[in-house]
């Protein structure tokens, strides 16, 4: 199996420690001392505390999180969060499910397992948003499949060409051009309907494009609350 | 020989729930003296070592632990909220010594060294839920005091309204010291709103605040009564006696039962707490006293492994009735029932179980069951 360093790059996180002053906040602040970890404790946890935080590591106290700001609990899901557990209810849980906990360490925590936890919702946050580009990457693909699609059928309907002869004109036009494929393709569609709408005309196909603003922000379908 | 046995007992003197924790220390001191008798013959005598821990977390942790190291104690009884029992359940596991619990409490959370004598939701809620809907309908407002209990005992009231067919029309949650002015609101609020009942989880010294404050407004509890898992005896004590009447609290056990009774060792029972607010957690913190005795006698030996060994199926005649402690889940199986609350500052058993139901702490759904 490869090798991985999934302990590098730890000592330039910042972390949030969300916890109650304490004994269970001064194991772990001591904890991530030892670890070389950056941290700054704030409880209950505030906006201004959390902005420049990569990770926090937050004390699932209900009665904190009960009637929380919705911009402050926004803002806490979007860094890397692990939890800390005292109950196991399904009240507590749901809120570990809420903010997107990619790890958990249970109360009393030892020091023992805190790096663990750390290193697992770090890497949890990393595969997360791998599969985001990956996400969108492929969304990317099959709008300008569909783009090329749309393209070759009106230069087809028009020309009474074959598949693979309006795809050549296409290809050719976007080697002159030093333009891809999909450029071509889209300003080919939109001559097309303005073409028709000069003619005050409506085809199937430009009906159909025109709703292709909306879907070429594909990178903002698909997000991971 | 005589070999002295010492345990801790661990319940707040003040504090916001002191009203009802002290019924818990009477009962641990009352049963323990009775256990001494049957077990003087077996060489034992249990040795209480009392402490006051103020309704304060840190300190039944603190406590707790000093009972076990300095005290050389085995077993403690105490705890009343959930957040002291958190408190406590690391400290026991640490040694390998016994925490008995003698109070309901929301579920999920098992322990190998924690015994649970209250009520878990299956053993109350439910039942409740189920006679608050055919009695008054589906339609619900929630108060409680702002903490975990409340929150998970909700959570399974407004699943239940709303897998009926019935309404949420609100749900406020206020300090565990809230006072009548901190309630006026949430009464003009609910009498605004129309619901069938009310389900109130407020708990502690608050309780009182709340019946009264509802009187007060002049709300009618033949229409829209207040269901409640946690308003026992001790609460209605204490809260004026206008405020008391008509509304509905479910529990394994009610002081009616021991006033009722016509079995010797009740009689007797019912003479020792003459003037005591006796309730659900008083008799929890009783019999549980009664099952380390027999899980003594039978083990013969003090070491947590062994008492565990023996607890777990063991079976005990209860004040409520007989009760077993689940050889799985280290809680108790007990008795459901419905009491309405009475100007006296009783509870006349409305409904009952046959027998007593098999505590589920990890409930996951709630259909209303075959009880």
């Amino acid at each position: 199996m490869e090798q991985r360093d999934v302990v590098a790059g730890l000592r330039q996180m910042q972390v949030g420690l969300c916890l109650p002053l304490g004994a269970e906040g001064r194991l772990i602040s001591q904890q991530l001392e030892r670890l070389g970890m950056p941290y700054r404790q704030v409880w209950p946890p505030e906006m201004s505390d959390l902005l420049s935080v990569d990770l926090v590591v937050l004390a699932l106290v209900p009665e904190a999180f009960i009637k929380m700001d919705k911009a402050l609990l926004q803002t806490l899901k979007n860094k890397i969060v692990v939890s800390v557990l005292q109950f196991e209810s399904p009240t507590v849980l749901d809120l570990a499910c809420q903010l997107n906990s990619s790890s958990l360490l249970f109360s009393p925590v030892k020091p023992f397992g805190v790096l663990s936890a750390i290193v697992l919702a770090v890497n949890q946050q990393k595969v997360r948003e791998d599969l985001i580009k990956r996400i969108n990457k492929l969304e990317g693909r099959i709008e300008s499949v569909r783009i090329i699609e749309q393209a070759k059928r009106f230069l087809m309907d028009t020309s009474g060409i074959s598949d693979v002869e309006a795809f050549k004109i296409i290809r050719n036009r976007s080697m002159d051009k030093r333009c891809s494929v999909e450029e071509v393709a889209h300003s080919i569609i939109t001559a097309m309907d303005a073409l028709e709408s000069a003619l005050g005309k409506t085809s199937p196909i430009s009906s159909s494009v025109k709703q292709e603003p909306k879907s070429k922000k594909t990178g903002s379908v698909i997000r991971i609350k | 020989m005589m070999t002295v046995i010492p345990v801790g007992v661990l319940f707040s003197q003040t504090g916001a729930t002191s009203v009802i924790e002290k019924t818990q220390l009477h009962a641990t001191l009352l049963a323990i003296e009775s256990a001494n008798a049957l077990l003087s013959s077996h060489g034992f005598e249990i040795k209480p070592f009392y402490v006051d821990p103020q309704s304060d977390p840190y300190l039944f942790s603190s406590m707790s632990e000093k009972l076990i190291t300095e005290q050389g104690v085995s077993v403690i009884f105490g705890c009343y909220t959930s957040i002291s029992r958190k408190s406590v359940v690391p400290v026991v596991e640490k040694h390998n010594k016994l925490l008995f619990y003698p109070t309901l409490y929301e579920g999920f959370e098992f322990s190998p060294n924690v015994i649970y004598t209250g009520a878990c939701p299956n053993q109350n809620i439910i039942f409740l839920a189920e006679f608050m809907f055919s009695m008054f309908g589906k339609n619900c407002y929630l108060v409680g005091s702002d903490y975990v209990y409340p929150y998970e005992s909700n959570r399974i009231m407004k699943d239940m309204v709303n897998g009926f067919g019935g309404k949420v029309l609100g749900e406020q949650y206020l300090s565990i010291k809230a006072s009548h002015a901190e309630f006026r609101p949430v009464v003009e609020d609910i009498a605004a709103c129309k619901p069938d009942f009310i389900f109130s989880t407020v708990v502690g010294s608050s309780t009182g605040a709340f019946y009264e404050t509802y009187a007060q407004a002049g709300l009618q509890p033949l229409t829209l009564p207040i269901a409640s898992l946690t308003t026992s005896e001790a609460e209605l004590a204490s809260m004026q006696a206008y405020a008391r009447a008509d509304h509905f609290t479910a529990a394994p056990f009610f002081a009616s039962i021991l006033k009722h009774s016509d079995l010797p060792h009740l009689l007797t029972l019912a003479n020792q707490t003459q003037g005591v607010p006796v309730n659900q957690c008083w008799e929890s913190a009783y019999f549980q006293v009664m099952l380390f005795a027999k899980a003594l006698m039978e083990a013969e030996d003090t070491h947590t492994d062994s008492v565990l060994k023996v607890l777990r199926g063991m079976e005990v005649d209860a004040p409520q009735g007989r009760v077993r402690i689940d050889p799985d889940n280290n809680h108790c199986w007990v008795y459901s029932r419905i009491g309405k609350s009475m100007v006296d500052g009783d509870f006349e058993i409305v409904k009952e179980s046959k027998r007593t139901v098999r505590p589920d702490p990890y409930l996951m759904s709630y259909a209303i069951s075959a009880l």
